[in-house]
């Protein structure tokens, strides 16, 4: 009777070693996982960063023949009420940083081994020229912010990787690199 | 003998307890050696994206590069189905850390390594990546499972091969490199760790290229 006790208590304690090591794996591996994850949401804000920055600060701006307009030159600037896609149907039309304001999609990106989906989102903001802080209201100024944002899509109720990039953006930026 | 009957389920339990000690001793060696692996792949994929993204982010455009090397544009890409197998390009180059960037063109080139590395139960074909300059002799820069380049203009506009399109205004960048463990943890376990495989990716905008046309 005393053997088996002790017995039963021998493989209950190296049942709970065996169990938090393998616990501890599974953690490092998930560590692993999640790092190649954030290096895939990152590279996927960089690309579309890139493609922000191709475009035309405004759409009064597209014309890039036509001389840079200097800070304070407001005129004609569209209105934050009206960023957005409007006759643009696809994102390969868009021409100006406004048609990204809202934009939203569902793509997936290799990590790893295998794949990951990932939601971009991009908002769009006239911004202080000075401090590149979003600016509120209906105010117009010759600095926009871009904000893209990757987040992870899970269904497992796990913590979800997110990258944020801002993108700085002024009217000299369509005539500029770098 | 009798003092072994009389414990006999003692000793079967000490032998089971010390057998899976055992078992669980080598799955962590074997655990620690991937992790290892793991790490020292995400570091290989970077440190070759480095290089790779340091030299694209001078590439030189059409014009500059016939004034300062001359000859035909050299930029361009080769592929096969899934990866880039040349990437040449007209760039700004340092022989020494401390020395001015001269002009030159860099050519990297990936060739099959004749091995594949089986991770997660899945297999990779493994390639040679070198790194020429000018006509110096093509160095190695190790062996990566994932070499892709491609040029980007508006729009979201790609070409993964032949010369920049116009109005090309950033380049994409990838390479996985890939570690491979002993494919069996303890008890004939399979290993299942993905992450052997690390990807590095890059966008680059060359300050070079001017302004976006």
């Amino acid at each position: 009777m005393q053997q088996t006790l002790l017995c039963l208590a021998a493989v209950l304690v190296f049942s709970l070693f065996g169990l938090s090591r393998h616990r501890a794996l599974a953690a490092d591996e998930r560590a692993e996982v999640r790092r190649e994850t954030e290096a895939a949401a990152l590279a996927t804000a960089e690309r579309w960063a890139a493609t922000l920055t191709d475009a035309a600060f405004d759409e009064a701006d597209l014309d890039r023949t036509q001389p840079m307009r200097l800070a304070g030159q407001t005129t004609g600037l569209t209105p934050k009420a009206r960023f957005g896609a409007r006759e643009e149907a696809t994102v390969a039309a868009f021409d100006d940083i406004d048609d990204y304001a809202g934009y939203d999609r569902t793509e997936t990106a290799r990590a790893a081994l295998g794949l990951v989906l990932l939601r971009v989102h991009i908002d769009v903001a006239y911004a202080d020229p000075a401090t590149f802080a979003p600016v509120s209201g209906s105010l117009v100024t010759t600095a926009k912010v871009a904000v893209v944002t990757v987040t992870e899509v899970r269904t497992d109720g796990q913590t979800r990787v997110t990258a944020t990039l801002p993108v700085r953006v002024t009217p000299a930026s369509q005539f500029l690199h770098s | 003998m009798p003092a072994l009957y009389d414990h006999l389920i003692a000793v079967v339990a000490g032998v089971i307890l010390l057998a899976s000690l055992l078992v669980l001793q080598t799955r962590d060696r074997l655990a620690a050696i991937e992790a290892t692996l793991a790490d020292t792949s995400r570091a290989r994929a970077e440190a070759v994206l480095d290089v790779v993204a340091r030299d694209t982010d001078n590439l030189l455009p059409r014009d500059q590069a016939a004034i300062l090397i001359g000859g035909s544009y050299p930029t361009r890409l080769a592929r096969t189905d899934s990866v880039t197998t040349e990437y040449t390009l007209a760039t700004l180059v340092r022989s020494a850390p401390d020395a001015a960037p001269v002009p030159a063109v860099v050519r990297y080139r990936l060739t099959a390594a004749g091995d594949t590395a089986t991770v997660a139960g899945q297999r990779l074909a493994l390639y040679h990546l070198t790194r020429q300059v000018g006509t110096d002799a093509a160095r190695p820069m190790g062996v990566v499972s994932d070499f892709g380049v491609a040029f980007g203009a508006a729009a979201g506009r790609l070409a993964r091969d032949g010369a920049p399109p116009p109005g090309v205004s950033h380049v994409q960048i990838r390479v996985a490199v890939a570690g491979q463990g002993s494919g069996h943890a303890a008890a004939d376990q399979r290993s299942t760790r993905a992450t052997l495989v690390s990807r590095a990716e890059a966008t680059v905008r060359p300050q070079n290229l001017g302004p976006v046309r």
